[in-house]
């Protein structure tokens, strides 16, 4: 991921929207769908990626499935009911915290 | 480049054998996020595959040592988590109750010299069958992390725990032997319902 402590901070966020819009995903899936919205600007590397996803189900936000694929097995997330929840209530803290450094960092845009 | 079964295989085996990555549930992650890396590129698998593994040595690593990491926290706080349950609790207290009439009925000396060793002896053929798996190509990180933990804990009392409750005077030592001879009661049920039913990480 881009080296910044902010982007860091945002990644579980990140990964469960992903999940909200497209169901269930695979670890490299995400990686790329990160690149491709945000035009490549934006890249979630993989060693941050894998550990972000087993913490996510360890406490219970994600589901796992594994299928196989190509010869091989595949381990496709999805949120559980209580991911699906947690999801809006990051989203919401997220978009709070994005207005908040938005009066703070540009102020004249807020009062436009 | 679409890879077939004898690329896979390769695959897994230069991971297990050049990388170490002995755990199932952490190599078949790694391994699908490689191989679909791999057939977005387009070529010869044998020409490309030696050049590419070596560039991807950082992330292998870096990876496996996260989630091996990540496997102990979750087994550690799963371990936590059963420890604080009502099922524990409530077999705890049975279990005390149990334990404090048989010492009133019976004496310490009688119990310790018959039952003292118990927690260990109901374990052992759980802790012997992870063991066993302990040289299986299918051994999980998580499972692994799992009994090493609980594990760690009975060893505390062979060594430790159980010296002191045979030096005790009076009735502390009946609810940390109760405890331990709890715990060592719900390893089953870990073991054979959360392990192999709930964890759904690949797995058996």
């Amino acid at each position: 991921m881009k080296n910044s402590q902010l982007y860091k901070g945002s990644l579980n966020t990140i990964i469960m929207k992903l999940l909200e819009e497209n169901g269930k995903m695979y670890g490299y899936e995400i990686t790329q769908k990160v690149k491709a919205i945000t035009l490549g600007e934006l890249q979630i590397t993989e060693g941050a990626l894998y550990p972000a996803l087993h913490k996510l189900e360890a406490e219970g936000l994600l589901d796992v499935e594994v299928e196989k694929v190509d010869n091989r097995l595949r381990k496709y997330y999805k949120l559980t009911e209580s991911g699906t929840k947690e999801t809006v209530n990051r989203l919401a803290e997220l978009e709070d915290f994005i207005r908040n450094m938005q009066s703070l960092v540009n102020p004249k845009l807020d009062t436009i | 480049m679409k890879l077939t079964k004898d690329n896979i295989l390769l695959l897994e085996k230069t991971l297990i054998n050049k990388y170490a990555l002995i755990y199932l549930d952490i190599r078949l992650e790694i391994m699908d996020h490689l191989a679909t890396e791999l057939e977005q590129i387009d070529g010869d698998f044998e020409k490309i595959f030696p050049n590419f593994i070596e560039s991807k040595k950082e992330f292998i690593n870096k990876t496996y040592i996260s989630l091996d990491r990540q496997s102990s926290r979750t087994a550690a706080k799963l371990l936590l988590k059963n420890i604080f349950s009502t099922k524990f609790i409530l077999c705890f207290i049975l279990m005390t109750l149990c334990i404090s009439y048989l010492v009133n009925r019976n004496g310490k000396v009688w119990f310790l010299e018959n039952f003292d060793t118990l927690p260990i002896i109901i374990t052992a053929p759980i802790s012997l069958l992870v063991l066993f798996k302990m040289f299986s190509i299918k051994q999980k990180s998580f499972t692994i992390s799992f009994f090493g933990i609980t594990n760690s804990v009975f060893l505390t009392y062979l060594f430790l725990v159980i010296h002191l409750v045979r030096k005790a005077d009076n009735f502390y030592w009946i609810p940390i032997f109760s405890f331990f001879i709890t715990l060592s009661i719900m390893y089953y049920y870990m073991y054979f319902i959360y392990i192999k039913y709930n964890h759904k990480a690949i797995l058996n």
